[in-house]
């Protein structure tokens, strides 16, 4: 009851301090945007980019609000976004009428999987989905015995439910973690800096390759992501880790190899999402952040990272 | 007391629920013409006529009527009681009764006269998903012999998987209702039955991209 009740619980002077400077460099870019579009009148890239603004706007208040104040709510949010990122990719990935029975044990298995997070169960958190569920779901198909494309609705299942909601719970279970000796900051700065890293490789890695992107990386995957975009991203990556090490607990060192692992992994995050996308031939996987496409979009590098993020963490600990 | 109970179903309860829940995407309000007319969309889940409840503009919810088969939805007497109070349906009747014949467009012709606008799925039946069997030609008949209604082409994505045919479990699954804007005119109108029916086929499949 004491957790459900707490307020403002991960909203420590290191947190306070990072956040209130997102918000300021979000305040500026709002308003040189709105200037340019006073002066030089209302464009298709000035309004395309008011509206992604604007929705880093939604996205960072509730970000802060869900998050930071109760880690009741931040889990069941945590879990709502999963929820919404699975339903994204199975309504979009050709399954079969026959899986459907299959997709109600894994919409069952979200709050199973958080609520582990919440009362931090780590042996069971860590095998509920790679090892019961991936047995249950095997089952639950065959059980169905529908055999045509079976193969293919395993794979598909098993893998969205890994990269949603398995991933995500991770985020959940780190604001669980216990109290760690001489570090003040507490867990939900190393959420912070997890989000807040992975997001800005994202925008380094495009700013970067925008400005001196020559050599394409992966052409047939996404045309956008260059070599130099990529390098650059890295650096500026581990140099903002380093930056912002007093959020986590490791040390500024491993806080800079970390954030360096992470340019990488959310890399592959992101070209993996853009892979099935171009697989399907679709160009987003959702509707419902404007500017941005759907959830799964926006949450494809923190997908991979916040495992990543998470086990290194703890294994440095 | 009718009109605030389905406020409350379809407003407070069915569409955050199908929205937040499902993943329905609803059109807006403003999607919709004034005045009388005749909607018409394809057919794969029950879903279809909840959700098409869901998004009509509250004030519509008084004189829009979804056409439904008696034979099924008035099999019996309490069915077709909640049927009524709670989706605002009108009867069809497909079979007459003890032989004599029966006029199913003659009945909806009548309802139109009278001032309701109606839903009609001319497929006739709930197909497999994303599946379209050809239209029936009722749609064309009554626009022909009503000059006034508009015609409000619909294309509906996702509810059969969300909900099939002979599967009564709700599976979230990210659907959508697409509402066009009809290019029937007067010409268009005067054409043959089946020509007009062709044009309404196409208008509701042209939604579908």
């Amino acid at each position: 009851m004491n957790h459900i009740l707490s307020f403002a619980e991960f909203l420590t002077p290191e947190v306070n301090k990072v956040l209130g400077g997102i918000f300021g460099v979000l305040i500026v870019v709002t308003l040189a945007f709105y200037i340019a579009k006073g002066i030089k009148g209302p464009t298709k890239l000035i309004n395309e980019l008011i509206e992604r603004t604007l929705s880093w706007w939604m996205i960072l208040v509730g970000f802060a609000v869900t998050i930071f104040f109760s880690r009741f709510f931040a889990t069941i949010a945590l879990g709502f976004v999963a929820f919404v990122a699975f339903r994204e990719l199975t309504s979009r990935l050709n399954l079969r009428l026959s899986d459907r029975r299959t997709l109600l044990w894994c919409y069952l298995s979200i709050p199973f999987q958080f609520f582990l997070a919440y009362i931090e169960w780590y042996g069971m958190f860590i095998i509920f989905i790679p090892v019961i569920m991936f047995i249950g779901l095997n089952m639950r198909s065959v059980a169905q015995g529908d055999v045509k494309g079976i193969t293919a609705s395993l794979g598909i299942i098993h893998w969205a439910s890994m990269l949603t909601i398995f991933s995500l719970s991770h985020i959940a279970y780190m604001l669980s973690l216990p109290e760690i000796p001489g570090f003040t900051a507490g867990n939900g700065a190393m959420v912070l800096w997890l989000v807040l890293i992975t997001e800005s490789n994202d925008i380094f890695q495009f700013t970067w390759g925008k400005l001196f992107g020559k050599h394409k990386i992966l052409p047939s995957v996404s045309p956008n992501k260059t070599v130099e975009g990529f390098v650059g991203g890295l650096i500026s990556t581990i140099a903002l880790g380093y930056g912002l090490a007093f959020l986590l607990p490791v040390g500024a060192e491993k806080a800079a190899i970390l954030a360096g692992v992470m340019a990488f992994t959310g890399f592959m995050g992101d070209v993996t999402v853009s892979a099935i996308k171009r697989d399907l031939g679709i160009k987003d996987m959702g509707s419902s952040i404007p500017g941005h496409g759907g959830v799964m979009d926006r949450i494809d590098s923190l997908a991979f990272n916040s495992m990543v993020c998470f086990h290194l963490i703890r294994y440095w600990l | 007391m009718r009109l605030f109970a389905r406020f409350v179903l379809y407003r407070l309860i069915l569409r955050p629920f199908l929205s937040i829940i499902i993943g329905v995407k609803f059109p807006k309000a403003s999607d919709f013409p004034e005045g009388q007319f005749l909607l018409v969309s394809n057919h794969n889940s029950h879903l279809d006529t909840v959700s098409l409840l869901c998004s009509l503009p509250v004030k519509r919810l008084k004189d829009v009527h979804p056409a439904a088969a008696a034979d099924y939805f008035a099999r019996n007497k309490t069915m077709a009681t909640l049927c009524e109070f709670f989706l605002n349906t009108v009867f069809v009747r497909r079979k007459g009764e003890g032989g004599k014949p029966i006029k199913p467009l003659d009945e909806l012709d009548m309802h139109i006269k009278d001032g309701k606008s109606l839903i009609l799925f001319p497929e006739g039946t709930r197909g497999m998903p994303e599946e379209i069997v050809d239209f029936k030609c009722g749609a064309a008949v009554l626009l022909q012999r009503n000059p006034g209604v508009q015609l409000v082409p619909v294309f509906m994505i996702g509810m059969g998987k969300a909900m099939p045919k002979g599967d009564g479990m709700l599976i979230p699954t990210e659907c959508e209702i697409r509402i066009g804007k009809s290019t029937i005119n007067d010409e268009i109108r005067s054409k043959s039955v089946t020509e007009l029916t062709q044009h309404i086929q196409n208008e509701v499949l042209g939604l579908r991209t």
